[in-house]
């Protein structure tokens, strides 16, 4: 399998992807270093909203959704899959791999420049722990999710876009934390965030309601094992090019 | 079980259909051990046919059965089949051995390096050449295809127009490997649109015309079928109704049309004993032949006619 995951990783790494996303990452630092020269009393709760609204809503999750919904999706497209597809191979260990590969690149693309934004902006190792945490487990949620999506949706990108974009940007944000938010993952990946860094979320002068610790944690953890199962049954039930 | 049983693939009733399109209708056949090749224009079926076979997709209708198992849910059979698939598409940013060593570790094979240094050199390339894939030639990657379809010593081998992109000595150097491998036991099945080829592989022949098994056979009985079906041919000469005329007598032929002024078109199911009479026919009528055209030599009208024979 080490081979299959080399394949997809290198398949996934594009020089096109990867400038994209690390200049978004660079806007997130100068938005975060400009936080710490504002000189703003309220500096660490204003870097979470940052992070809840700009990392967790739109940054992970475009990331998770460029990288992912092509890991499988891409070979389906370009007749590729059939050198993976008629192996003797358990189609969970594929997606497996997959979901690996992917995680290889989208955790060092959304952790560094979050990583990087905490240290410019001054904040404390609480929040350094907090982001990382939350920002993983957003990321395998994700990824989990998207990969599939990727394998039986046609223009997954599009239609992803508008899920995250509509959903899990502006309809999660508005109704803060409450109501259709709980069908969000950014919203238990924001609990985690809120909880593990000791700092309430608002946004525009509301505050967020947040899930407890453990039950955000158990969410996205479901998330992956039902996305790994259902993308396995995708995998196994496709109709290979 | 797999291990054991004959290579052999059982298609019953086989159809396959895209919303409104017939992909394949009613396909019934049995392919045994060894060399066989489904011969078809493009646009006949071939490819679908070779999916259902490989489990890649399911038909709409029938059975299919590869060493007595469904191919597309059984994993021994995935052990024991290779595959070379049409597409040319292969995986960026990868090297031959590193492709083919993916399948192979994918197979499940213990000195995977060293399985994936033979196959590469079987299909007559460089293992050690590190160039990544997308620099290879057409001919190249058709031959990359072929070594990963052949890594894992597979008894089925199943490979859809693994011709095309070929030198004329490519192609008869990978038709003499294809024969090799078509002993053994081992069952191969080739796809192709191209009629040469398949005599040089000198194998069983089955024959897909509009998602229909038009023919089978081995290739002389096909060839004679094709040789002996009705010819359509025009003629060109100063007077065609006096050629007409003499044709219609001379019992070689069983219709004739007039086209245009100076032409006829004539049907023939002797085309040999039409070619003898045709020169003295027309020296005893005095007349010059301006044009001999055949009509219908083609190979797709060859398939329609095939087809059509076939149909109730």
């Amino acid at each position: 399998m080490t081979s299959l995951y080399r394949i997809m990783l290198r398949t996934a790494v594009t020089r096109g992807r990867l400038l994209a996303f690390l200049a978004g990452g660079a806007l997130l630092d100068l938005i975060a270093y400009s936080i710490r020269v504002s000189d703003y009393a309220a500096r660490e709760n204003d870097l979470f909203t940052l992070f809840a609204l700009a990392a967790l809503a739109l940054y992970v999750p475009v990331i998770a959704l460029v990288f992912s919904t092509s890991s499988l999706g891409d070979l389906a497209q370009d007749g590729t899959l059939v050198y993976v597809w008629l192996r003797p191979v358990a189609r969970w260990k594929v997606v497996l791999v997959a979901l690996a590969a992917t995680l290889t690149v989208t955790l060092p693309l959304t952790l560094g420049p979050l990583w990087l934004g905490v240290w410019l902006a001054g904040a404390s190792w609480q929040a350094f722990w907090a982001i990382t945490v939350s920002t993983a487990l957003a990321n395998g949620a994700y990824i989990a999710l998207f990969t599939g999506f990727g394998l039986r949706v046609r223009h997954a990108l599009l239609v992803g876009l508008a899920y995250v974009v509509i959903w899990e940007a502006a309809v999660a944000t508005i109704s803060v934390g409450k109501g259709p938010a709980a069908i969000s993952i950014r919203h238990y990946a924001e609990s985690i965030l809120s909880h593990l860094s000791h700092q309430a979320l608002s946004v525009f002068g509301s505050a967020i309601d947040q899930a407890d610790l453990w039950p955000s944690v158990s969410v996205l953890v479901a998330v992956m094992l039902v996305g790994v199962v259902a993308t396995s049954i995708l995998l196994s039930r496709q109709d290979v090019a | 079980m797999t291990e054991n049983g004959r290579a052999t693939i059982e298609i019953k009733n086989v159809a396959k259909w895209f919303g409104e399109v017939v992909a394949l209708s009613g396909i019934t056949a049995t392919i045994q051990p060894g060399l066989t090749s489904l011969l078809g224009p493009n646009g006949a079926g071939k490819s679908s046919m070779i999916r259902i076979i490989c489990g890649l997709t399911s038909p709409s209708q029938g059975t299919v059965r590869v060493i007595g198992q469904d191919p597309r849910t059984s994993v021994d059979i995935r052990k024991v089949i290779g595959l070379v698939p049409q597409q040319e598409r292969l995986p960026p940013g990868v090297n031959a051995l590193e492709f083919v060593a993916m399948a192979g570790a994918l197979q499940g094979l213990k000195d995977v390096r060293s399985a994936a240094r033979k196959a590469i050199e079987t299909v007559e390339l460089d293992p050690d050449d590190r160039r990544h894939l997308s620099s290879y030639s057409k001919g190249m990657r058709q031959r990359v295809k072929i070594a990963q379809a052949i890594v894992h010593d597979p008894r089925i081998l199943v490979l859809d127009e693994p011709l095309n992109g070929l030198d004329p000595r490519q192609r008869s150097r990978m038709a003499q490997l294809f024969i090799r491998l078509g002993t053994d036991d081992r069952c191969v099945l080739i796809s192709s649109h191209v009629l040469e080829e398949v005599q040089e592989l000198s194998s069983t022949v089955l024959v897909l015309a509009e998602g229909k098994l038009a023919a089978e056979g081995d290739f002389h009985a096909i060839r004679q079928l094709l040789d002996d079906r009705p010819h359509r041919i025009r003629l060109r000469c100063g007077d065609p109704l006096a050629l007409a005329s003499g044709l219609m007598g001379s019992g070689t032929v069983s219709a004739v049309q007039t086209s245009g002024d100076e032409a006829i078109v004539i049907d023939t199911s002797s085309v040999t004993s039409f070619r003898r009479r045709l020169p003295r026919l027309t020296q005893e009528l005095g007349l010059h032949l301006l044009e001999v055209a055949p009509l219908d030599d083609d190979l797709e009208s060859v398939f329609r006619y095939l087809v059509a024979r076939r149909s109730p």
